[in-house]
Parts: structure tokens; C-alpha cells; sequence
């Protein structure tokens, strides 16, 4: 198990950092020293996230191991939801409140799946999108220090409900093509005082949907790569790269569908690999008792979502009361959760944990 | 406490976040649409069907018809002329009215960039095996391919007064465009080259013109020949059907270049809009609405396609029908046909 860094490691330091070198200023912690000198000063800085492409699977990859300098930790749950929220805030999760895939939504009163803000029986969440994330979100205070941001995104995310919560104060530049991808974001990369995030989901989607051992994942890393050099070749300022998390594959024996009816007494969110609960732990633990689940309380997984001067205003009421991390090779998944994929995260395997930091 | 039971429909349909939708609003200005070309009839010569439906659907209209499945996670349709050249899995492919789907026969692609029309004809463009390249249908329906007279790119081609007018960059990446007549004959050989100043970044084709985004401001470029451009705020811009439109007063109108209907919709937000044979096409969250005089519409909802969860629809209309694009299954993407009837 490796508990995720926040304080000098970690995605939403590497956010803090180029933040600092950009503003003079952040809210989190920047990077560590031996990290902070691998990323280059420039007067704009292009931040390339490959979901779902943890470190150990860009290993090996010819395209990516000129650039593959070190390994960062992505924030707990290790998930897509949590990490592109750090980085739109430049916080912590105890910080931007968003603490998972599927994640309580107490002045909803629902669990809402994140990624499209729909309950698990596919009902729309409807709640005030533009303000899921408090205070002033990353896109905000670099436009008030005199930073265009911009985000390069696949056109079918414009407008959609994370979308809208996430990037509040940033350009959005609607793609719709890998030669558009690649040239808006080196285009746009290429005038000074800009922050350009570009952001490709293939991978993850691969890993999901076919395991990181089938030929669609194998293309879907192919092509990732090949984007990378592309952007190398192109990018005339830092170029700077990593993911939102890692990947495994689990079989069909690994999947534990846990229907007991008693566990309708209980909220259940999070990951199947980092299940969450609120209300009454013991009944949770006596629940799981026999998946192998490594059970923690409050007061254990609390620093795992990391450190804020200002938690989310609803961070109390969002934070389960237990957390259950699924043995190796199992799935934890209660009625409502995704079973019929082959790739998961959330959890805290190194090959989970660990996402590259890939400098052009 | 764990029970391990038969395989279930999950109720949650969790999508990665790679799958497309098409809900961007039409908010603003002048506008068009991509062309209304007609070639490409068949299947081009030496060309394998792989997709083969295994029930072709009857021809019966008032409902959504099963049609056949696409394994892709990005369609990026463009309109050839009867049909759609999609990016799938398997390569790109032309996805012909039935369902089916059939290798493209466009030699030598390696990376489609676009579509546009010339009249009847259309012409498909992006980077070949040798350089920018375009193809376009001759007389034996088969894609011929012509090289540009540049290393570098192709990014967009459109009709200038009745010639065709290509920009991109050359192999510095300045950009530059190449005006050509229509050959009758089929031979490329007059292109005038010639440096222009960067219009800005995704520059596409429509009909009549091209657009770009802006470089240094958020927003869109329009121009009709590639060297004046002019800005818009707000303009809705899609893979399939290229559009700008205009609003106008509390209740949001279209116009299209070249045609005297004002559109007016249905309902709001409009993500897509097509004019297909001179009939007007719109999509909505949840319906396709088509009209012949863009007041009087009929509505296709998209909710009747048994099967489908979400709202991540593709809408591709074709003359006499329309199909829509869903994911149902993870990684595959199913395939309803609603035919007009009489």
C-alpha cells in the first residue's frame, strides 16, 4: 500500500508548482526540490494528462522514455474525478471536496457518479455545476496574475457537467481529431502567458474496456506515445506530462458482488477498489468480513485526501466513515457499482499510486 | 457476506470518460452548413464489406430500427455524399445508409483530416503515405488520390469561386494556401501556391468558406477565401455538420448561407445541424427534429431506441432516413435507422 504524497510528490504539487513559477503563488505545496528541477521555466508551460496511464505502464515505451524523468504519486482515490479536480483547483481533495467516482452528495442527499453526475441507477444529479469547486478554481487565479489558461479537449466533454465544474475561468478549445489535438495544443502552447492543459482519455477507456494485455490497449499507449512525440517535435516551451492514475486488470473471479440486503442500511461510494461507507462502521466491517478488504477508520484515512487551510465546506458531511481498500487482484462492488469491466483503479497499489512525470 | 450470482445488468451504464457526446449550443452569428454532395453511390471498386448486418432492418418508418453496431470510441463522421466516412477501431470505414460498414478505399491515407464538396463531388483530405494528399470519386466511383505540391499539411479545402482553395502548412509549418480550377479532366497541375498569414488553430471547412479559432483571443474566425478573416464570439462548430447560426431576440434563430428559410427550432440547446438534400436537420438532447421549411418539424425521439442509456448520441441523417450512434455495451456502439417514409 502506498498512502499517496500531497506534500512535494504528488500531482497536485506538480499543479502547485508550475502555479508558482507562472503567479508567484499557490495554495498547495509545490513540488520537492529533485522534482521541482526536472520541470523547465518558460512563459508558457503546456501540462499534457494521458488518463489513466500510470507510470509502470509507460515504462518501456519507446516514445516516452527519452522523457520519463520520475514518478509522482496521484491523489487517493486514484481516480479521475479526484485528480482533475486537483488540478483545477490546485488543491487538495480536502481542499475541492471531490472525493471520489462515486461520491455522496449530501446536500443532494444522493450518490452521484461524478464523471456525468448521474446517480448509479442513471438519474441526472442537478446541482450547481459552475460551483462544485470552491473558492477560486486554478483557471481563475492564473487569469487574474495575467495567464491565459486554456484546456485542449475532446469536443464531446464541452459543456458536459464535470466539464462545467471543472473549468470555470478557462478557455476551452473543443477538438474533435488527434491532428487537431495536436495542433491546438501546440498552436495555442506557442504564445507566451499561457497555461495549456491538454487532456487525452484513450487510454484509460482501453484499459477499461479491453485490460491493459489486448491489442486495444496496447494501440491505445501506441498512440498516446506517438501524440507525445508529436508534441515534442512541436512545443517549443516546456512540455510537461503525467496521468490522473494507473491501471490493472482484474478477472471475473476477482469481482466480489457484495448483495447481502443488509447493506442497504448503509451509503455505499467510492471505487471498487477503495470503497466507501457512511453510517455505521462496524455493520460496514461486519459486511466486508471475507473479501480480504484492508478496513480504516476516520482517523486513519484522513490525511490520505491530503492538507487545506480552507476544506470544502461540505468536506465533513461528503467524508465516508469507512474505508475499505480491496485485497490485490479483487474488486469490492456493491449493487450499482460497474462489474463488467476488465481494468479498474482507485486504490492504493503502487501501480495505482505511481503516474509518470514525462518532460519534453 | 459476499454472493456471487448470475451476470446482471448493472443499473449504473458507467462509461469511461472517453465516449463522445454532441451537446454543444448553438449560440451565435452568420452561418453554414456542410455541403449537400450526391457521388459515391456504391461502394468504391476493390473495397470489402467487413460489417455485414446480419438482419438487414425492413424499410418501416415511425420508430427506431435495430440496425447494426460499430466497434469505435471516436466516430468523427464526415459527409461524403450518401454516406459518412467514420473513424473506427478497424481504421476508417464509410458507413453507408443500410448500417453497414465497408473499408474506405481512400490509398495511401494515413490520417483524414476533413471533408468538403465541390458541387456534386466531394473531396476528402488529410495526410498520405507522401504528403498532403486529397481524393476525390471518379467517374468509375473509385477514390482517386492527388498529391499537394507541399510537404507538411492539408488542414482545410474549400470552393472559392469555383475553385478549390486548400490551406495548410508547409514543411517549416507556415501556412500557405493552393488554389486550383475544377479539372474536368482530372489533372492537378495548375496549383497556385502561395505564403499566407496563420489564420489560427483547428482550422475546418464548411461550406462557402473555412473557419479557425482564434490564436490569441476565445474566439472563432470566419473567412470565405482564406485570406480575410473576421471574428465571432460565438459559433457552433461540429464534426459532422460545420455551422454557424445566429441568434436573433428571445427566441434563438438559425440562417444558413445560401438558403432563404429561417430555421427556427424546436427546442434548445441545438448541438448539430445538417441540410441534407435540401431538408433541414437538428439535434437535440433527446431527439432528431428534421423540417423541409425549417417552421413545421417532425420529431424522432431518441428515448424509443430500446437499448439505449445514455445521452451520448451521434445523430447521422441521410436522405430518406436517419440513424443515430449510442453506446449500449462498453466499447461498442449501436446502431438505430428511422426511416422518413412516404
Amino acid at each position: 500500500m502506498l498512502i499517496p504524497s500531497t506534500t512535494g510528490r504528488g500531482l497536485v504539487n506538480l499543479i502547485a508548482d508550475i502555479e508558482r513559477r507562472l503567479t508567484g503563488s499557490s495554495l498547495a505545496d509545490h513540488l520537492d526540490a529533485d522534482l521541482a528541477e526536472l520541470v523547465p521555466d518558460g512563459d508558457s508551460v503546456c501540462l499534457v494528462l494521458f488518463d489513466g496511464l500510470g507510470a509502470s505502464q509507460a515504462v518501456g515505451v519507446d516514445e516516452f522514455a527519452g522523457s520519463l524523468k520520475a514518478v509522482l504519486h496521484a491523489p487517493f482515490p486514484t481516480t479521475t474525478t479526484v485528480s482533475l479536480a486537483s488540478v483545477a483547483s490546485g488543491r487538495t481533495a480536502r481542499g475541492h471536496g471531490v472525493l471520489g467516482h462515486l461520491m455522496w452528495l449530501p446536500s443532494e442527499g444522493v450518490v452521484a457518479n461524478v464523471l456525468k453526475f448521474v446517480t448509479p441507477a442513471g438519474q441526472p444529479v442537478r446541482t450547481q455545476y459552475e460551483a462544485f469547486i470552491p473558492g477560486q478554481t486554478l483557471w481563475e487565479r492564473l487569469r487574474a496574475a495575467g495567464i491565459e489558461p486554456i484546456t485542449v479537449q475532446p469536443g464531446g466533454f464541452a459543456g458536459s457537467p464535470l466539464s462545467t465544474a471543472l473549468y470555470r475561468g478557462c478557455r476551452f478549445e473543443a477538438v474533435w481529431s488527434k491532428s487537431e489535438w495536436i495542433d491546438a495544443t501546440a498552436q495555442l502552447a506557442s504564445e507566451p502567458g499561457r497555461f495549456v492543459f491538454a487532456y487525452w482519455p484513450d487510454v484509460d477507456v482501453a484499459a477499461h474496456v479491453s485490460g491493459r494485455s489486448s491489442a486495444a490497449y496496447r494501440h491505445a499507449v501506441t498512440d498516446a506515445a506517438r501524440l507525445w512525440q508529436r508534441l515534442r517535435e512541436r512545443v517549443a516551451g516546456p512540455l510537461v506530462g503525467t496521468a490522473d492514475h494507473g491501471h490493472l486488470d482484474y478477472r471475473e473471479s476477482g469481482k466480489l458482488l457484495l448483495r447481502d440486503q443488509s447493506m442497504d442500511s448503509l451509503t455505499w461510494f467510492g471505487d471498487s477498489r477503495a470503497l466507501m461507507a457512511r453510517g455505521d462502521a462496524a455493520k460496514a466491517a461486519e459486511l466486508l468480513a471475507g473479501t480480504g478488504a484492508r478496513l480504516f477508520a476516520a482517523e486513519e484515512f484522513s490525511d490520505w485526501f491530503g492538507f487545506d487551510d480552507s476544506p470544502h465546506p461540505e468536506l465533513n458531511e461528503r467524508m465516508p466513515d469507512l474505508v475499505a481498500l480491496a485485497a490485490d487482484d479483487t474488486l469490492l462492488l456493491p449493487r450499482g457499482f460497474d462489474k463488467r469491466l476488465v481494468g479498474y483503479h482507485g486504490g492504493l497499489s503502487r501501480a495505482e499510486v505511481e503516474i509518470p512525470l514525462l518532460i519534453g | 457476506m459476499i454472493v456471487r450470482e448470475a451476470p446482471e445488468e448493472s443499473p449504473q451504464q458507467d462509461r469511461p470518460a472517453g465516449l463522445l457526446t454532441s451537446t454543444l449550443l448553438v449560440l451565435g452569428a452568420v452561418a453554414v452548413l456542410a455541403g449537400t454532395g450526391t457521388s459515391l453511390t456504391g461502394a468504391p471498386a476493390g473495397t470489402a464489406e467487413i460489417e455485414p448486418l446480419a438482419d438487414a432492418p425492413a424499410a418501416e418508418s415511425g420508430r427506431w430500427l435495430p440496425t447494426g453496431a460499430i466497434n469505435a470510441r471516436f466516430l468523427s463522421p464526415r459527409w461524403i455524399g450518401n454516406a459518412y466516412l467514420i473513424e473506427s477501431d478497424a481504421g476508417t470505414m464509410i458507413l453507408r445508409p443500410d448500417g453497414s460498414t465497408m473499408e474506405s478505399g481512400l490509398h495511401g491515407l494515413e490520417d483524414v483530416r476533413g471533408a468538403s464538396t465541390h458541387g456534386p463531388a466531394t473531396i476528402v483530405f488529410g495526410r498520405g503515405v507522401d504528403g498532403p494528399t486529397l481524393w476525390t470519386v471518379n467517374r468509375t466511383g473509385e477514390w482517386d488520390s492527388v498529391q499537394l505540391p507541399w510537404q507538411g499539411s492539408v488542414q482545410a479545402v474549400a470552393t472559392v469561386d469555383g475553385d478549390v482553395v486548400v490551406l495548410g502548412t508547409d514543411h517549416d509549418r507556415e501556412w500557405i494556401s493552393g488554389r486550383h480550377p475544377w479539372p474536368d479532366d482530372g489533372i492537378w497541375d495548375e496549383w497556385v501556391v502561395r505564403p499566407i498569414d496563420p489564420p489560427g488553430t483547428v482550422v475546418r471547412s464548411v461550406d462557402g468558406g473555412f473557419v479557425a479559432r482564434s490564436l490569441t483571443a476565445d474566439e472563432y474566425l470566419i473567412s470565405e477565401d482564406g485570406n480575410e478573416w473576421l471574428p465571432f464570439a460565438t459559433l457552433l462548430i461540429h464534426p459532422v455538420g460545420e455551422v454557424a447560426a445566429v441568434e436573433s431576440g428571445t427566441r434563438p434563430t438559425l440562417r444558413l448561407v445560401g438558403d432563404d428559410r429561417v430555421i427556427t427550432p424546436p427546442e434548445w440547446p441545438v448541438s448539430a445541424l445538417w441540410r441534407i438534400d435540401d431538408r433541414i436537420w437538428i439535434q437535440t438532447p433527446r431527439a432528431a427534429w428534421w423540417s423541409d421549411d425549417g417552421w413545421r418539424w417532425n420529431r424522432l425521439p431518441f428515448d424509443q431506441a430500446s437499448g439505449f442509456v445514455g445521452g451520448l448520441y451521434i445523430l447521422l441523417p441521410f436522405s430518406d432516413r436517419a440513424m443515430i450512434v449510442g453506446p449500449t455495451e462498453m466499447g461498442r456502439r449501436d446502431l438505430y435507422t428511422w426511416f422518413l417514409g412516404d
